[in-house]
């Protein structure tokens, strides 16, 4: 539902796309990114930490290989990114998401990414995944930034997903400030029948010295109460 | 018997003639010995004037192989070695120069950087700035704050760009072989970042759109003969990339 919520917006934002001709030409100089990144979340009923790295490799202007490997530390509780059947325990739980996918780059700042793989660890099942990202104003003092992030996971039937809109509000030579909005939305797992919900602020900042992304989220939602999500991305770029 | 007047005169009388040739050359050879200390002296001045107005500036710093290309020779870059008019500066791949130009700006060429020294334009030409030619790479700029007389700006030229600066940090690349972000089919464009400062941004084979003025914190293209891109912020390039969504 959300990547159709971006379709319309997929269809005006970024720039203009080139002709077709070159649709199927591969690109030149090619690209490689690692992307490193790591992020915390802390709830009334849900505590858990992620980290991972993710590999892409460009084929045509427009299209990507995309390789994604993540692990998860869940200390407490369950939450909208949570495969696992069983009611949680004691002790920490660990599991990890390796997949693999496609991204899509219809213009400049856009993307569609599909991944498929599987959950391995505490929990062992497949999961679908997907990410939409637009900038909005590119080419402007403010650009706009809105993402959607959604997952099912088979194993336990939980479909989530994370949406954000953050407008870049300050720029300077050292760094760039984002300030917006964000929640998630999610359903299904062992409580087939409830649908969960949270929302809430969330600031970002961009130090390009250190190519380094910081967001913090704070926001509140009906079973996890006050939440907090701290997040940071990394990444790194090669011409072939 | 010789007298004493009788032996002035007789003395007198030698020293005339000991002198007669002397005092009757004397005036004709201060003459030309002055004329031609002035026109040495004269000769000496233009020449050092000429070559004070030929240096515009010198390196200051040099790490891995660049070269300055002067009258058709070309010499190896190091650091005090002066910067004349015309030279033509050019970075091997993976080398760094910085060099000084008067007190105007301090450029930094990063790695297979070529630029042309071309100074302030003749009587004939038009325009008014100090003018530097970037054939490709990149290259930072500094341009001090009030260290310019009143008209004269400082302007890098690329082949598709002019950019302007009148006390300010920036940044300017010229690409070639490369798709442009802002417009995928063209594969020559520059970059210009600002750091500080506004810097006048203008495409001059299309002189009929009006020039973009960059603020700091903000960054512009220009693709092939496209006018310049309105103002982004330095890291919306990076930021659209798909891992940082």
């Amino acid at each position: 539902m959300g990547a159709l919520l971006m379709l319309p917006v997929l269809s005006t934002a970024g720039t203009a796309a080139s002709s077709d001709s070159d649709l199927f030409d591969l690109v030149s100089p090619g690209h490689l990114s690692l992307t490193l990144f790591a992020s915390g979340y802390a709830s009334h009923a849900y505590q858990k930490t992620d980290e991972g790295f993710e590999l892409e490799q460009s084929v045509t202007r427009y299209v990507g290989l995309i390789g994604r490997f993540s692990a998860y530390q869940v200390y407490y509780g369950d939450g909208f990114d949570t495969p696992f059947i069983a009611s949680p325990g004691a002790g920490v739980r660990n599991y990890g998401v390796l997949s693999g996918g496609i991204n899509l780059i219809p213009s400049l700042g856009t993307s569609l990414v599909v991944f498929g793989g599987e959950s391995l660890g505490s929990s062992w099942g497949p999961v679908v995944d997907g990410r939409c990202s637009t900038w909005i104003l590119f080419h402007s003092l403010h650009p706009i930034s809105l993402s959607f992030d959604g997952a099912h996971y088979y194993h336990n039937g939980l479909s989530g997903g994370r949406m954000d809109l953050q407008a870049v509000t300050f720029s300077t030579e050292q760094l760039a400030l984002l300030v917006g909005v964000g929640g998630a939305i999610w359903g299904g797992g062992p409580e087939t029948s409830n649908l969960h919900g949270q929302a809430g602020p969330d600031i970002g900042t961009f130090i390009r010295r250190l190519h380094l992304r910081v967001d913090l989220q704070v926001g509140y939602g009906g079973d996890q109460h006050t939440y907090g999500l701290l997040s940071m991305t990394r990444n790194f770029g090669w011409d072939e | 018997m010789l007298n004493r007047s009788t032996i002035a005169d007789l003395t007198r009388e030698n020293c005339e003639r000991s002198t007669a040739p002397f005092a009757r050359d004397k005036p004709h050879k201060i003459i030309i010995l002055s004329l031609v200390t002035t026109l040495t002296c004269l000769v000496l001045s233009t020449a050092s004037t000429a070559l004070a107005q030929d240096v515009v500036g010198s390196i200051i710093e040099v790490n891995g192989t660049a070269e300055v290309e002067r009258g058709g020779q070309s010499l190896n870059a190091v650091p005090a070695m002066a910067i004349k008019l015309h030279d033509k500066l050019h970075t091997m791949s993976g080398a760094h120069l910085t060099i000084a130009i008067s007190n105007r700006a301090q450029l930094t060429l990063t790695g297979s950087t070529t630029i042309l020294i071309n100074g302030l334009p003749m009587a004939n030409e038009k325009g008014s700035n100090f003018r530097v030619d970037l054939s490709g790479g990149d290259i930072r700029c500094t341009v001090a704050v009030g260290s310019l007389t009143a008209s004269p700006g400082f302007e890098i030229r690329a082949p598709n760009a002019i950019a302007i600066a009148h006390g300010t940090e920036f940044e300017i690349a010229y690409i070639e072989g490369k798709s442009c972000p802002d417009s995928p089919p063209c594969h020559r464009y520059t970059d210009v970042s600002v750091y500080k400062g506004i810097v006048e941004v203008s495409n001059p084979t299309d002189p009929e759109t009006p020039a973009v003025q960059v603020g700091q914190g903000y960054q512009t293209a220009v693709p092939c003969e496209l006018p310049p891109t309105s103002p982004a912020p330095l890291v919306i390039y990076e930021l659209g990339t798909p891992g940082y969504q």
